[in-house]
């Protein structure tokens, strides 16, 4: 065995214009891995574990662009205003790849060794690997596309965005932290295991969302592209509002107070609690990525500030 | 000035300890070495060997992909995004895991004796360990036509390499032939003898032609069939074993070193069973004792094969019957308690198993369809972990292949005074005539799952035909398929036809 080896090429231009008040980069950047350390099925007969840590014969590779920009848009004694937004543009292959992996391995009645993802040549990481999903017939069960199961999705974003604003007006100032993904899909297992059809024959609840019209009690559940969602988002991360005191009172020397709020918005289409979610639903130590199983949701806080120095 | 020259010697010294630490050379300690193992330790690695034996046993692989049993979907339940239908309608692709599960579970058998081998064993144990072997290289090549091997103390880097079909049947049998003076000739049913070692050369021969050849287009020699013959009779002529006069006794808690069985897994009430008792919770619906899983089936032309007064279609075991008030075989119609109430399902409808078993079952029998298979029947000290044993090769299947044998050779009065013998002691009418067909039904109705039935739909030719639920298959399913992960670390292996 061995270490992987990473090969990464990067090219990027820095810069700064109009008296520093306009700076960003632009890099493209090609990172390939090889000697995959892998936890990989041994050749049989072997003993009954039947697994081995090896390095494959194969690449992973990762490539994109990431631009940054950064504004001073108002500077005066009294009011500025700076913006800087970064946005990396992502994909990742994995090549050379002689075997098929499953993993993602999902829960639900009727799901005994169902899996949702592969790792698989040509495609990439963690693939979504479904049933495609074409609706209910007259009786109410789910029909799939002809052929089985296909590749449907990738749960890696093609886009990664990130942007934050900081506002002074005189003693008062703002900072609000964005941070985004998109391009890339979300399987919501908490849907197909807890929020089914039959649910209601059992005396429990189901959702309308998850519960399709005319849908059987009697409607067996898959791992198909009927629980596989868009998983854009921009969230509001952070916003902090702040007063510094010119003159701080009693005995302080400087005095500030603050106000910060944690995930206070979210953009998304995402049905499920939050599209910004990964259970790990490891098959034989292969893990999955991009699969929403009963998470807890991500909490909202606020916090108030008091910062004093004597 | 002297602290960042402090702190610059304490970065080189990191650096230098991080480029260190790039070599992964480390003393593997995968397995016992030669001198690790005592004579002690060989007896306790042979008694795990025959544990393992247990999986043998599995009946999902080798039954599910014949007409004996079949899993329907019921509504949410038992849909598996389809993997039961695959098994059963011969749909599976090379990832379905639970071949590649079976794949594993046979050659990590196969590895355990194989490695057992490299240690000082007495004559017999080495003689019991490549019967092991043999055995394990038995169901591979039946399911899978190749048979990855190694030698005893081989390095598990190096690729194994792959026994044909013809090569791993003929290993097989001479293997047999090599160990069987060591073997002793009277023992506990879970020791190997030599008389598990005719049985499995019965089998061995009486399939050889199949295996030398595509498994479509096959002639049994007269040569192997005498094989089969002078094997079986050895087991016959030792008087040792004889058939069985209460037949669901043989397949009950009740039934340790029956005397029809000439090899089985020891089971232990509270120390292992070998999984046995996933044979009951399997068929057994919500309603019934012990709580079951409501799956497997039988399906009604295979019902339909057996005579009402035939004790093999429907029986009872006394205690079961007490405790529980579940009959024993296969259980059609109205189900009842101990107390002779009967039983209703979830919905509140009468618990009556149908005859008939849609592979995708829907509406009022969506929980009760299909004929339930009781041949392992509970045992109710501990449900979980029975005191059952599990046959591996019975003494009926051995007249059965003698009977087989005669017929192919043509000599079917010998075969019919067989299997009329055997329909004697199991309530069944006496036949006048015997054909093939007649003699791959009576191996049906005697050793149901028992794990046979796939090997012998192939052997008479109607693996691929259409039945029941399943339509006719392509021929490449008469061999199961290696996943793309056993073709990635093992160069020397090649893909079955077809897939």
């Amino acid at each position: 065995m061995k270490w992987e080896t990473s090969t990464t090429f990067n090219v990027g231009l820095d810069f700064t214009i109009l008296d520093s008040r306009l700076s960003g980069s632009v890099e493209y950047f090609n990172k390939q891995t090889k000697d995959l350390l892998f936890y990989a099925e041994a050749a049989y007969p072997s003993p009954s574990s039947g697994k081995v840590w090896t390095n494959l014969d194969a690449d992973v590779v990762n490539s994109g662009v990431e631009v940054s920009l950064s504004g001073r848009i108002v500077d005066t004694k009294d009011f500025s205003f700076d913006l800087t937004a970064n946005i990396s543009f992502l994909t990742n292959e994995l090549k050379n790849f002689a075997r098929i992996v499953e993993t993602g391995g999902l829960h639900g009645q009727g799901m005994s060794g169902v899996t949702s993802q592969r790792f698989v040549q040509g495609q990439p990481l963690n693939v979504f690997y479904l049933l495609v999903f074409e609706g209910l017939n007259s009786e109410g069960i789910s029909q799939y596309a002809e052929g089985g199961k296909q590749y449907v999705g990738d749960p890696n974003p093609n886009q990664i965005l990130g942007i934050s604003a900081s506002l002074r007006y005189k003693n008062w100032d703002m900072v609000a932290n964005f941070n985004g993904a998109f391009g890339h899909q979300v399987y919501d297992n908490t849907a197909t295991s807890v929020l089914v059809a039959s649910n209601p024959a059992k005396g429990r609840n189901t959702s309308p969302i998850y519960t399709l019209p005319g849908e059987s009690p009697d409607n067996a559940l898959s791992g198909s592209t009927r629980y596989l969602e868009n998983g854009d988002f921009l969230r509001l991360n952070n916003l902090t509002l702040g007063y510094t005191f010119k003159k701080a009172p009693w005995v302080f020397e400087t005095a500030r107070l603050s106000l910060t709020g944690q995930n206070l918005l979210l953009f998304t289409k995402y049905t499920g609690f939050d599209p910004e979610v990964n259970v790990n639903k490891a098959v034989d130590g292969v893990p999955s990525f991009g699969i929403d199983y009963v998470p807890y949701p991500n909490s909202r806080t606020f916090t108030f500030g008091l910062n004093v120095s004597f | 000035m002297k602290n960042i020259l402090k702190f610059f010697a304490v970065f080189v010294a990191i650096t230098v300890v991080g480029i260190g630490c790039t070599n992964l050379d480390e003393t593997l300690q995968d397995r016992l070495t030669k001198d690790q193992v005592t004579a002690a330790s060989v007896s306790d690695l042979l008694s795990e060997l025959y544990i393992t034996l247990g999986s043998v046993g599995d009946n999902i692989t080798f039954e599910h992909t014949s007409d004996d049993i079949i899993q329907p979907t019921r509504g949410g339940d038992w849909d598996d995004n389809g993997a039961w239908r695959a098994l059963h309608q011969h749909k599976w692709d090379p990832e379905h895991s639970t071949i590649m599960g079976a794949y594993q579970m046979y050659t990590a058998g196969l590895f355990s004796a194989i490695d057992l081998l490299q240690y000082d064993c007495t004559p017999q144990q080495e003689a019991e360990a490549r019967f092991i072997r043999a055995f394990y290289i038995f169901y591979i090549v039946d399911g899978w036509g190749q048979v990855p091997m190694r030698d005893p103390g081989s390095a598990l880097s190096e690729d194994p390499y792959v026994m044909t079909s013809s090569e791993a049947i003929a290993f097989v049998i001479s293997e047999l032939e090599a160990i069987m003076s060591n073997l002793p000739t009277n023992e506990d049913s879970w020791v190997v003898t030599q008389a598990a070692a005719h049985a499995l050369l019965a089998k061995a021969y009486l399939n050889k032609d199949v295996y030398d050849s595509d498994r479509q287009s096959f002639t049994f020699s007269n040569d192997n069939m005498s094989k089969v013959i002078s094997n079986c009779d050895a087991i016959i002529s030792s008087g040792n074993y004889s058939l069985e006069s209460d037949y669901y006794k043989m397949f009950s808690s009740d039934n340790e070193n029956s005397s029809e069985f000439i090899l089985s897994v020891h089971n232990i009430r509270g120390i292992r069973s070998s999984g046995v008792s996933g044979r009951y919770y399997a068929t057994l619906h919500y309603n019934q004792k012990p709580s079951g899983w409501n799956g497997f089936t039988t399906l009604a032309d295979f019902y339909d094969s057996f005579e009402d007064n035939d004790i093999r279609k429907h029986g009872e075991v006394p205690a079961v019957k007490a405790a529980s008030g579940l009959e024993a075989g296969l259980l059609y119609g109205q189900q009842y308690d101990e107390t002779g109430t009967a039983l209703k399902d979830r919905a509140g409808n009468p618990l009556f198993f149908t005859k008939e078993s849609p592979i995708i079952s829907s509406g009022a029998t969506l929980e009760t369809s299909g004929i339930r298979i009781m041949k392992y029947t509970p045992d109710y000290e501990n449900t979980n972990t029975p005191e059952n044993d599990v046959s591996l090769l019975r003494y009926a299947d051995v007249l059965l292949m003698k009977a087989e044998a005669l017929l192919r050779t043509g000599d079917s009065a010998g075969a019919l005074a067989i299997v009329n013998q055997l329909h004697s002691v199991r309530g069944a009418s006496q036949l006048s005539s015997i054909d093939e067909d007649e003699m791959l039904a009576e191996r049906g109705r005697e050793l149901w799952n028992e794990n046979w039935r796939r090997n012998d739909l192939v052997r008479f030719g109607k693996y691929l035909d259409a039945w029941g639920e399943k339509p006719a298959s392509d021929p490449k399913y008469l061999l199961f398929p290696f996943s793309s992960g056993q073709l990635a670390s093992n160069p020397n292996l090649q893909q079955n036809p077809g897939y």
